[in-house]
């Protein structure tokens, strides 16, 4: 009897247990949540909900390189808030944003139908590919830049 | 009496299903949350058969008369016009939006950016209709292009819409 009576008491009660094991599972479910929100970043979006990672192929410029100005059209439907030029030259590049340094870039962008003529000092580079940088939503830190892809650039050879 | 006590062990069957359907559901919202914005919206694209056509053009003392025609398919509401100013450049920047003479012209608006067609900007310039657009003081240019711009709706809300597909240019002889 006595014997039945210590096996019975041995170990935890059902209730500590079971707060034991939801309070083990809330909090590794929080570290999970936490360590993937940090390696997936929170999305940028546009327009409607859309990914700027998915805008970004709908971006569509022209863009001439002449007598040390860079010209560039925007034609598609997608609002270009900066370019980024990366000037390869032999054995190195260097990449810039345009009209950042003469302040010629419109400060909201080319909208839909802008275009923009500045000087661009290319020293010696022998290409310009061009990289555009669109503005988008993020819930929790508001307007976010993004800069697209190298591959969604336009590259210019200069002759 | 043995029977009784087995039956009790573990969640009950219902508890399990609850808990089953509600991780489900708790799992189905972070992936929607998460995978939403991938899914890609309805962009806004104009169809392949807007075009516009510069029948005439006259470009005398700073002063450029166009004639447009609406040979496409769609209908268009205005356009951007931009202008090269030497040969070298092959792309138009300057823009000649904020040369338009509306009063000269007898139809149409500018807002600095784009001309509409007609004055109440939502208005249609249908298939086949012209137009006769006079600039005024205009400086020296080499070229013109012109991106037809049409009104089209898209996820229930009204938008316009650059169809930089359809852009046409024409190099003029200016006196």
């Amino acid at each position: 009897m006595c014997l039945k009576k210590m096996n019975k008491k041995r170990g935890l009660s059902p209730v500590v247990a079971t707060v034991l094991l939801i309070s083990i599972v809330i909090i590794i479910g929080l570290i999970v949540f936490f360590w993937f929100k940090g390696i997936t970043h929170e999305a940028i979006t546009k327009f409607d909900g859309t990914n700027v990672k998915l805008v970004c192929g709908d971006v569509s410029f022209q863009a001439q390189y002449t007598d040390g100005r860079l010209l560039v059209s925007n034609d598609g439907n997608v609002p270009i808030y900066k370019l980024k030029a990366k000037m390869e030259g032999a054995g190195s590049y260097t990449t810039v944003t345009v009209g950042e340094s003469d302040s010629s870039w419109p400060p909201i962008g080319l909208n839909q139908g802008d275009t923009y003529n500045g000087a661009l000092n290319i020293n010696g580079a022998t290409k310009i590919l061009l990289i555009p940088v669109l503005a988008g939503q993020t819930d929790s830190e508001g307007k976010k830049s993004y800069t697209c892809d190298e591959s969604q650039g336009k590259e210019i050879v200069v002759s | 009496m043995e029977k009784k006590r087995l039956g009790k062990k573990g969640m009950s069957v219902v508890i399990g299903y609850v808990l089953l359907v509600t991780f489900g559901i708790i799992m189905g919202g972070i992936v929607y949350t998460y995978l939403k914005s991938y899914v890609p919206s309805e962009i806004d694209k104009c169809p392949d058969g807007v075009s516009l056509f510069v029948k005439d053009f006259t470009c005398v003392n700073n002063q450029l008369n166009l004639t447009i025609k609406n040979n496409g398919k769609f209908n268009l509401q205005g356009y951007f016009i931009h202008a090269t100013n030497n040969s070298n450049q092959t792309l138009a920047t300057i823009n000649l939006a904020k040369y338009f003479n509306a009063l000269l012209s007898g139809d149409g608006v500018s807002n600095n950016a784009s001309i509409y067609f007609k004055t109440d900007p939502n208005e249609d310039f249908s298939p086949g209709d012209i137009a006769n657009e006079i600039f005024s003081n205009v400086p020296a240019i080499y070229s013109i292009e012109l991106t037809p711009v049409r009104i089209q709706k898209i996820g229930g809300t009204e938008r316009l819409v650059s169809c930089g597909s359809a852009k046409i240019s024409e190099v003029l002889t200016c006196s």
